[in-house]
Formats: structure tokens, sequence, C-alpha cells
């Protein structure tokens, strides 16, 4: 069954990055390109859409990527690196919000904000491509989806852990992605894609 | 309305977290369940085209990727620049501000303590028979005097004198007659 072959796949996966998070350790340089080259760009994305500013997301992946090493010792080997990450990714996001005193707005008002900050290569190519299309819809879902929604779609962080970064039942985390899914098959029937092929 | 097994179990299933019974049994709930079934299949089918690394993920600049590898790939040696830096600088000014502390306090505490000590050496007396002004003598304690020091007691006396001239006074202490 198609699900049985993921469960496989991840724990091959994880297997994976274990190994190149020990050579990593070691002072093997290919263990630090291997997981930094593999999973750059969705920490990247997740933060990007979190904070809608390029400049702002780039220094997070910094400070993200030093917090992972600086807390090695803290990582949990029965959980996946990319979860571990994310997690961390998520509180650089969350100190980010708190220090810039935009947190209120963060939660209440963000949709309007994300619009107005996202960068313009992006919004260039938005109405002329799927991932364009894809990235507005998700831009256009309240915040708290949203974190839901990347976590588990780009991180593949599982609701369990979703729901305890996120400090709330697993039961409204949920909710939230059941929610997001509605929202961005909403928004992209509004941009003319309507349902998958 | 969406089918109550799948706003439960759906999602979980698809992330493979319910355990294998509970994952058995929605299974088998899908057999029968065509909205569930095709919730799933959707999902499943979102997830591999428009939920992607490639559809969602981003590229950080290769200027960020240089200084995150640079920093970042040799753990041994991040351990000291960043990881242990911090500590030492804590130790260090932890110490430094300790020791300042005590040669602080240490300076003064000796300071007073020599003050005292040339309080106490330099005792002036008032010779009984000399009645005359200019004919008082002074002596210090302890010192010959023929001693080469008797002069610069007797100017420091004079110093002593000069500065403490009203409580010496009323102590019955006058200034010496160099002469």
């Amino acid at each position: 069954m198609d699900s049985e072959k993921t469960y496989y796949m991840q724990q091959q996966q994880t297997n994976d990055d274990q190994q190149l998070f020990d050579l990593w350790l070691s002072g093997d340089t290919r263990g630090f390109s291997g997981l930094y080259d593999k999973y750059k760009n969705r920490v990247f994305g997740f933060l990007v859409r979190m904070t809608g500013d390029r400049e702002i997301a780039e220094d997070l992946l910094q400070e993200t990527f030093f917090a992972a090493l600086r807390n090695a010792d803290q990582f949990d080997r029965s959980r996946s690196f990319l979860s571990w990450l994310f997690g961390i990714a998520h509180k650089r996001t969350i100190d980010y919000f708190r220090h810039a005193k935009v947190e209120t707005e963060h939660k209440q008002d963000a949709e309007a904000a994300i619009g107005s900050k996202i960068d313009a290569p992006d919004q260039q190519l938005s109405n002329q491509n799927l991932r364009g299309l894809i990235n507005e819809a998700v831009e256009t879902l309240d915040p708290l989806q949203r974190e839901v929604f990347l976590l588990r779609e780009l991180g593949g962080v599982p609701f369990k852990e979703i729901a305890k970064i996120m400090n709330c039942p697993i039961n409204t985390a949920l909710g939230r992605m059941r929610l997001a899914l509605k929202n961005i098959r909403k928004e992209l029937k509004k941009r003319g894609v309507d349902g998958v092929q | 309305m969406g089918c109550s097994k799948w706003e439960d179990l759906g999602l979980l299933y698809s992330s493979n977290e319910l355990d294998e019974q509970e994952a058995k049994s929605f299974k088998d709930h899908m057999g029968n369940c065509e909205e569930c079934r095709c919730e799933y299949e959707t999902y499943r089918k979102e997830q591999s085209s428009f939920f992607t690394p490639e559809i969602l993920g981003e590229m950080p600049s290769e200027k960020i990727d240089a200084e995150i590898k640079r920093v970042c790939s040799n753990p041994k040696k991040q351990y000291t620049s960043i990881g242990l830096l911090p500590v030492f600088k804590k130790t260090f000014f932890s110490v430094s501000f300790f020791v300042l502390g005590f040669i602080v306090v240490g300076y003064f505490t000796l300071n007073i303590e020599n003050a005292d000590k040339n309080r106490q050496s330099i005792v002036l007396e008032k010779t009984p028979d000399s009645s005359s002004p200019g004919s008082v003598e002074t002596m210090a304690e302890g010192l010959n005097v023929a001693d080469s020091l008797k002069f610069d007691t007797l100017n420091d006396s004079n110093l002593y004198y000069s500065k403490n001239r009203g409580n010496l006074q009323i102590k019955g202490v006058y200034p010496v007659d160099l002469k």
C-alpha cells in the first residue's frame, strides 16, 4: 500500500540523515553539506513563508543551523532530523516575532503584511506557473493554519510533534490542517486550478 | 459534510501516525466509505504534485549558503569558536571582577591601616614646663631624637597639625617650633 511504502521510505531517510549527522559531528564536512543541501530549501521555504521577507529568512536560516550545531547533543535520535530542524526553525521564527514586537500582527494581520513584503521574483512568476499559484494560495492562509501546513508538508513533521511545537492539542493542529487544505483548494479554484490532475 | 472518520483519523493515517490496529481499521473503513477514500486520494495527489519541496521550498542566496557552510561545516572548530567562547568570556569576566574587587578593597583596607599606624606613631605631647608660645617641643614616640627621621616626623606632625588644627588644639596639641 502507498502509505506503507511512504513509511519505509521515511525510515530509510531517517537512517541516512542520522549517518550524515554523525559524520557532521565527527568533523567530516560531507556530513553537514549532505544535510544542508538536502534540507536548506525546505527550511528556507518555511522561513520565507512565515516571515514574508527573504533577508530575515536568511538570517533565521543561519541561526537555525547554528542552533542545530550548538544543541546537537539534544537531538533525540528516535525523531527525524528534519522534524527536529523544523522545530528549531519554528522557535527562531517565534523569537524573531517576539523581538520585533510584531507577534500580534503576525497572528492577526499577517495576510496583509506578507502580501506586501513578499519578494518580487515570486510575484512576477505568480501568474505564470503552478508554483506561484500554490504559494499565493498558501500566503492567503491564516498564519496558524499556514504554520501547521508548512510544518507538515515541507518539514514532514508528524501531527503529534506539531502539537508539541505549537503548544496546542493535537486535535487543534489537525483542525488547522483541515482548514488549511480546504482554504488552499478554494484559493486554487479561484485562480483557475480546479483539483489535481 | 465530511465523514467524521476522515476528520478524526484521515490525516493521521496519511502521516503514518496511527498504530497498526487503528491503521487497519481505517483502511477497512475506506474500502466502504467513498468519501474518505476520495479525500485520501485527493490529498495524496496534492502532496505529490502541489505540496512538494520544489514548489513550497525556496533557494537561499549563494552568499548565505557559503557563509553557513563555512561556519557550520566543522563542528569541532565551531564548538571552540561559538560554543565555548562565551563560557570562557563569562569565566574571564567573573574572575576579573572578583580580582578587581579584592584589589580595591585591599587597597583601601591597607590605606586605612597605614593611616592609623601613622597617626599612632606620631604622638604629640605638650611639655609641662614649657608654657610660652613657640617653646613647645614635640617628640615622636619610639624614635630617637637624634635619629635622622626626626625632622621628617616633625614635619609630618606639622602637616598633621595644620590639617587638624581645631581638634588638636582642643586636645592640647600645639604647633612645633622647628627652630
